[in-house]
């Protein structure tokens, strides 16, 4: 009796973990388990989302950005769901890929003014005094092109000559100070 | 395959970055914010892979899995990074922190400010070598990744006034 019973829960458990299961119990482990089948489709996806954002950039002027970009490359993850061999793993990958460009696209936005530096001391053989890079990065819209993505991130608005923030503006700052506090660092930025 | 807790631990690699970040940065607060920073998120992420695969058992672990612990650890930690990196660095958090803590936003920050600031950071990491009045790159990895990035800068958009 003891022998059928310990026969039918390693038969249990190679119908229902499959035949990678030889041994009686390690069903536990399998379904403690995620598979990690197709994963790279999230690489796939990711890159057919990222060449069409580049397409699109180039041949369009769009005005939000910062919510098309969202929609062309991290939303879409969602769509790619519909199709059955986009596992979550695949999904997740999608995702963190999506997520670490997005929060890389503001230097190409805005055009870093380190990358501006390094680029441009990079291109002179005999280096560059300070007078001679604050010529390449421009006097006028190092700030005032700043606050223009702000008024249009709808998280400043501007009356007059005079910037106020908006309830979305007056949270990102919150989170951001109380984000310095936390790491014990004084106020950044810029 | 991965295990539930692996694959847990592999998606919030940002939030343990930023826990080790936060101790790190009161232990070291000699130290460049920058510096301290990217040596968390790296402690952070070899972490989190090793976690992850240890936590797999050897039967289960395969160059699937670990190829797949690594793209997701190098991305969070990456993510984690450009947050950090934002509060740091960038001119429009400036903006909205000076707003709010009601000091007048962008008129102590002028140009010649602005470069100071930069050339003090890229110095002090670095990245800038200065001899007599002038700067020059060091060859970096950094320099590699700031060319890479103003080249796809020019490929996203052509039309940019530079």
């Amino acid at each position: 009796m003891e022998l059928f019973a310990a026969r039918s829960a390693t038969e249990r458990s190679l119908v229902e973990c499959g035949p990678l299961v030889s041994k009686p119990g390690a069903c536990a482990k399998i379904r403690s388990m995620i598979s990690l089948q197709h994963w790279w489709f999230g690489i796939l996806s990711y890159s057919a989302c990222h060449l069409l954002h580049i397409f699109l950039w180039r041949s369009l002027t769009i005005k939000h950005d910062v919510r098309a970009i969202f929609l062309c490359l991290f939303f879409s993850a969602f769509v790619f769901l519909l199709f059955p061999a986009f596992s979550l793993c695949a999904f997740l990958v999608h995702a963190i890929l999506a997520a670490t460009y997005i929060a890389l696209y503001p230097t190409f936005q805005a055009s870093s003014p380190s990358i501006v530096i390094m680029s441009s001391i990079h291109a002179s053989a005999a280096g560059l005094n300070a007078k001679e890079i604050l010529m390449v990065l421009g006097h006028g819209n190092l700030m005032s092109d700043r606050f223009r993505d702000l008024v249009i991130a709808k998280l400043l608005t501007k009356n007059g000559e005079h910037y106020a923030l908006t309830a979305r503006g007056k949270r990102l700052a919150d989170l951001f100070i109380f984000y310095r506090q936390f790491l014990g660092l004084p106020r950044g930025g810029g | 395959m991965i295990s539930n807790f692996g694959l847990f631990v592999l998606v919030l690699t940002p939030l343990w970055s930023l826990v080790l970040h936060a101790a790190a940065s009161r232990i070291f607060k000699s130290f460049p914010a920058q510096k301290v920073a990217i040596a968390s998120i790296w402690v952070t992420v070899i972490s989190s892979i090793l976690v992850s695969l240890i936590q797999l058992g050897p039967e289960y672990r395969s160059l699937s899995s670990f190829l797949f612990s690594l793209v997701m650890a190098l991305g969070g930690g990456h993510l984690y990074f450009h947050f950090f990196n934002m509060g740091e660095t960038a001119r429009r958090i400036r903006i909205l922190t000076q707003l709010r803590l009601s000091i007048p936003a962008g008129e102590d920050y002028t140009p010649e400010k602005i470069l100071e600031v930069r050339l003090g950071r890229l110095v002090t990491m670095g990245q800038l070598e200065p001899i007599q009045e002038k700067f020059k790159t060091r060859s970096t990895f950094f320099l590699i990744i700031a060319l890479s990035i103003k080249k796809y800068e020019y490929l996203l958009f052509p039309n940019h006034k530079r």
